[in-house]
């Protein structure tokens, strides 16, 4: 057998093996992504109608202008509100912070970056009890601002560890250049270090984004106005319900996945990026 | 200024340090003071010191031991499996053809769209009556009986350590080929030419080069198993008859449906106790990867 051929069906091998991949990991999307084109009556059916017989988009126009209990315009902005500050939030300290502790050598360093990661382990449930009391004490309860909170209390420990890993890809002597020609040190990092580090800080910001786009337990337990509600909450209270509407589950799932997958799909090669430099250099 | 430096460096940490001791630190040793009370949500005459009472009465709950036992298998279940399918994923996506890129793009999407929608669709997708699996598997014959996938005392667990594992070994699979990746091709080059087959190529060489990153993941995933608590509370609520029962789904309802806040706290400490132990027992499996990156610094 030739070389050439042997690789060729190698490459057939490995091709075969993608596809095997792709299906386990889309099918559900696919499905959800099907079922929202169906009314009611079409998810109800026993046995399962795969394809719509008559796709219809009157479940998207239910859930986002008539919908029964509260309004998924209101939901996905409230998320907005709450994933965009917590971002925006995050993202600046974790580059400054970052920044600090990649390039100037200072006492303790090295503790305070150990003391980031052991909080990193501690997120979730285990301290839904005492953050709820902590939320009580600063009459936060029932507002956006105690995700938000939370949100970047629960992010920022491992951004600073992505962004540190970031600014290690920048070389020092970028900023030497910089005050040579008379910058100061904030001068450096705003005009010459900020400007490289984008990508890095894309990959941070789209982590923070992630998070604060799915967090739910604290929601569960902090809100209690239904207009308030966000969309992670929204959705596993529809599907708590006694009867089921999976077709409205399946459109409401597709709106709420949009947002994020455009951020995605526009971010994740530097993403990818950033998260292997900071778990793969050894 | 190399003193105006350092303060300066103080100047942008103090922040996320000040945060992260109010928000993280001092819950943290908050809820271990308040393991040792009454405390009672309904009642604010609550919180005395009563000592160990809590911790007597919760770990002599049989609900407590069966929900050590599940967190157990659900963690330990999930992270072997998460690793074994992200392995063989890394090493079919680290050969470069147009059609891995694609895949490696693609297959990203659940990791990063909430824990909530995937248990949707996983409660959908595998119920008895209505789920395509069940479907799917009876008009191929495999099986002649619809499975209750998620209220089968003996399945429930297992399946959700599935839909775990689903949900984690795309982004595993990633991680395992980027390292791949980055061995040295003469490697196996080098052991082709001393007469090495795949296996041997494999353990000899692939593992070695991927083991620390095999430790981070493995840790990261941990982590994130214990403190991610959506996916089963939506799935099965810990049912049935606490068969999924975990300690973050025991804690949840001990505080916020019976509003017992001490004992809630008991079950917290143990979750940090488990992700202690945890985390020693991989920086042990693994001390010989992380020495070596510890003494190079």
């Amino acid at each position: 057998m030739s070389i050439t051929k042997n690789v060729r069906n190698k490459n057939l091998m490995v091709d075969l093996f993608c596809v095997v991949i792709l299906v386990v990991v889309l099918v559900p999307f696919a499905w959800i992504f099907i079922s929202s084109f169906k009314s009611y009556e079409a998810v109800q059916k026993i046995p399962i109608e795969y394809f719509p017989k008559k796709p219809t988009l009157e479940t998207y126009e239910f859930i986002l202008f008539n919908y029964r209990f509260g309004s998924w315009p209101r939901y996905l902005l409230n998320s907005l509100k709450i994933s965009v500050i917590t971002t925006v939030i995050v993202t600046m300290f974790a580059s400054l912070s970052g920044y600090a502790f990649s390039r100037f050598k200072f006492k303790g360093a090295a503790s305070l970056l150990i003391l980031l990661l052991i909080t990193q382990m501690f997120p979730g449930p285990s301290i839904l009890i005492p953050m709820y009391k902590f939320i009580c004490t600063l009459n936060l309860l029932d507002t956006h601002l105690a995700l938000i909170l939370i949100n970047i209390a629960f992010t920022l420990p491992f951004a600073v560890w992505m962004s540190i890993g970031s600014y290690e890809n920048i070389p020092a002597d970028l900023e030497e250049a910089a005050y040579i020609d008379g910058c100061s040190l904030m001068g450096a990092y705003w005009k010459v270090v900020f400007p490289v580090s984008k990508i890095g800080l894309i990959s941070v910001a789209l982590y923070t984004f992630i998070i604060s786009w799915a967090e739910f337990i604290f929601s569960l337990v902090i809100i209690e106005s239904p207009e308030k509600m966000t969309v992670a909450l929204k959705l596993g209270s529809m599907v708590s319900e006694m009867t089921v509407h999976w077709n409205e589950i399946s459109a409401a799932t597709v709106v709420v996945s949009l947002p994020l997958l455009a951020f995605f799909m526009w971010a994740q090669k530097y993403f990818i990026r950033g998260m292997v430099a900071g778990a793969v250099k050894e | 200024m190399n003193q105006s430096k350092s303060r300066l460096a103080y100047l942008l940490i103090l922040p996320v340090v000040l945060y992260v001791m109010a928000f993280i630190v001092y819950p943290v040793f908050n809820v271990i003071q308040m393991s040792f009370t009454d405390r009672l949500l309904t009642d604010p005459s609550s919180g005395n010191f009563v000592g160990l009472a809590s911790y007597r009465k919760i770990f002599t709950d049989p609900v407590t031991l069966t929900a050590l036992k599940n967190t157990c298998v659900y963690v330990l279940g999930g992270v072997a499996l998460t690793m074994l399918l992200g392995i063989l994923v890394g090493q079919v996506l680290s050969c470069s053809t147009p059609f891995t890129s694609i895949t490696t793009g693609l297959i990203l999407i659940p990791w990063a769209l909430p824990p909530v929608i995937i248990a949707s669709v996983w409660k959908w997708m595998l119920h008895p009556q209505m789920g395509i699996i069940n479907d799917i598997l009876m008009k191929s014959r495999l099986i002649d009986k619809v499975i209750p996938f998620l209220s089968d005392p003996k399945k429930a667990l297992f399946v959700l350590v599935a839909v775990l594992a689903w949900r984690l070994f795309p982004f595993q699979g990633i991680m395992v080929s980027a390292a791949i990746k980055g061995i040295p091709q003469e490697r196996y080059e080098a052991a082709m030419v001393d007469g090495a087959n795949v296996f041997q190529r494999f353990f000899y060489i692939t593992i070695p080069g991927i083991k620390f990153l095999l430790m981070t993941t493995s840790l990261m995933n941990t982590i994130w198993i214990l403190n991610s608590i959506a996916l089963v509370l939506i799935m099965t609520g810990g049912g049935p008859l606490h068969y999924t029962e975990l300690i973050s789904t025991h804690l949840y309802k001990t505080g916020f449906k019976y509003y017992r806040f001490g004992e809630a706290s008991v079950l917290s400490v143990a979750n940090f106790i488990i992700i202690l132990i945890l985390s020693i027992l991989y920086l042990y499996l693994f001390r010989s990867s992380w020495k070596r990156v510890v003494t190079k610094r």
